[in-house]
């Protein structure tokens, strides 16, 4: 029943014994990933509360697991894949596009900047912000719900997410500066607004990692800022940006 | 769709919703006769009309001058003849087509209070609609009330889906457990459940795209009405539909362990 502290987890407790049952095996490290293998084919299904996302290489095993779980649960319709928890995707034979267009509409419109100029870049490269104590206070709640909105759209844009971690260190005594670098980043949506992710086929599935950091970069307290991104293979899947727990004596 | 019957529905909201649907049910041709005859003319026919009545008196040119001008009204035409917002300008049928399917049928309003809810017939089917989860899911049972129980409240959310062009759709109730009031040890035991993260749903959607398979997405209606819980969980009956007589049979224990106390 809705509301009831232990609804999540003994819905995925039900959700998990139905599948395992039907010989899924749980994933080891991503506990919501169930996958069956049967011959050369496999089929995948991630599951997120009530949502369920499933692909296989074989059409048949697809339908076959829909009707399995029509007969245990009420489901909906099942359809392709092209809105999950406000990414858009776009699957085409070749390729797939991930982007947040929609939401970013919508964040333009929620913070009155659907006109605003555009701008090439989500912050200026000599930005120096820092605590700004003499600055004018603005709206704490406003700040942050810009923080909070920018943070979600981190999950199909890396480009922003510097900036977007540089203002959010300011959420407990916002000001004017910090304020107008957070528009700075919507003025430069305004002008990527359909950027996303590009996902292509056919290329080798070997996993590489990138990181980087700059030496001290965080002008407040010294520390620098570290970074890491995943590709598998050419197509982007993990990415971070963090200041660094100690300050760092070198950059090696 | 058929208009005949959508008609009563239509009448009888039609004091609260006048602003928009007078026109809408003009321009889609029914013919409501308790209108038909002051509501004879329209912004969009009096354009074509505007020749024949041209030298016409008793006229009123207060708004027309800062509308467009395929906007603006004709000069002959009293103002008390126009029915809806002037402001508005003119709309198609097309448009307005998808707007008025579900307007009858739909309440436009979420109610705060479950009285409130009870006294608009789309929201007691709402209610309706999601009691019928509970009882195919065969969440809970009756039982009398005693004094060792701990019963937890319950409470009727309303809600109104819209679609893309925020058209209200579906009207939602749900009935949720105020489940704060609930304590460690003798209401619920543990309470982590482990959600995807988007990384993995990337990688999810990468790996596909690398092999060349569609994925494909559902979702499970009242998901959490499926679990078992393993803890005995009282909750009040719901408020509006609450039963007083007590039914000593629903007593044996059946999958579920959430009890319903009655109110009596």
């Amino acid at each position: 029943m809705y509301g009831l502290k232990q609804a999540p987890r003994q819905w995925y407790e039900r959700l998990s014994s139905f599948l395992l049952s039907h010989s899924y095996e749980r994933g080891k490290i991503d506990k919501t990933l169930f996958i069956k293998k049967s011959c050369s084919n496999i089929i995948l299904v991630q599951v997120y509360v009530d949502d369920i996302i499933f692909g296989s290489t074989n059409e048949n095993l697809c339908k076959q697991f829909f009707t399995t779980m029509q007969g245990e649960f009420e489901m909906s319709m099942m359809g392709e894949l092209n809105y999950f928890l406000g990414l858009q995707i776009k699957q085409l034979n070749h390729e797939t596009f991930l982007s947040q267009t929609k939401y970013c509409k919508e964040l333009l419109k929620k913070f009155n900047m659907e006109s605003c100029k555009e701008s090439a870049t989500p912050m200026a490269t000599n930005c120096y912000l820092d605590s700004d104590d003499k600055g004018t206070s603005v709206d704490q709640t406003k700040y942050r719900g810009l923080i909070g909105s920018l943070l979600y759209l981190i999950a199909s844009r890396p480009d922003i997410m510097f900036s977007v971690c540089l203002c959010a260190r300011f959420q407990a005594n916002p000001k004017e500066s910090h304020f107008s670098a957070g528009k700075r980043i919507l003025k430069y949506l305004q002008r990527t607004t359909t950027v996303g992710l590009w996902y292509p086929t056919n290329v080798s599935l070997n996993l590489v990692g990138y990181s980087d950091s700059d030496f001290a970069g965080c002008k407040i307290d010294r520390k620098s800022i570290s970074g890491t991104c995943h590709l598998l293979g050419s197509s982007l899947v993990s990415w971070h940006s963090k200041k660094q727990a100690c300050v760092a004596l070198s950059t090696a | 769709m058929n208009f005949d019957e959508a008609n009563p529905v239509m009448q009888e909201r039609h004091e609260t919703y006048a602003d928009y649907e007078s026109p809408i049910i003009q321009q889609t041709g029914t013919e409501l006769e308790n209108k038909t005859e002051e509501t004879s003319v329209l912004p969009e026919i009096q354009s074509t009309e505007a020749e024949d009545q041209s030298a016409e008196q008793g006229v009123t040119d207060r708004i027309s001058s800062d509308l467009p001008k395929e906007w603006r009204i004709p000069r002959n035409l009293s103002l008390d003849n126009v029915i809806g917002q002037v402001q508005k300008g003119v709309s198609t049928r097309s448009t307005l087509n998808q707007f008025c399917e579900h307007m009858a049928f739909v309440s436009q309003t979420e109610p705060k209070t479950v009285a409130d809810a009870l006294e608009d017939s789309n929201w007691i089917t709402a209610m309706h609609e999601e009691l019928n989860q509970f009882a195919r899911n065969e969440v809970w049972s009756l039982i009398s009330r005693t004094s060792k129980m701990n019963v937890i409240g319950t409470k009727w959310v309303f809600k109104n889906k819209l679609d893309e062009n925020g058209v209200i759709v579906r009207n939602k109730a749900r009935l949720v457990a105020k489940g704060y009031n609930q304590e460690e040890g003798i209401d619920h035991g543990e309470t982590y459940a482990p959600v995807a993260r988007l990384e993995a749903v990337r990688l999810l959607l990468a790996y596909a795209s690398m092999n060349r398979f569609k994925l494909y997405q559902m979702d499970v209606k009242s998901a959490f009405l499926n679990g078992y819980i393993d803890e005995e969980v009282y909750v009040s009956q719901p408020q509006g539909f609450g039963r007083s007589q007590v039914s000593q049979s629903c007593l044996q224990a059946k999958e579920s362990n959430v009890w319903l106390e009655t109110s009596a």
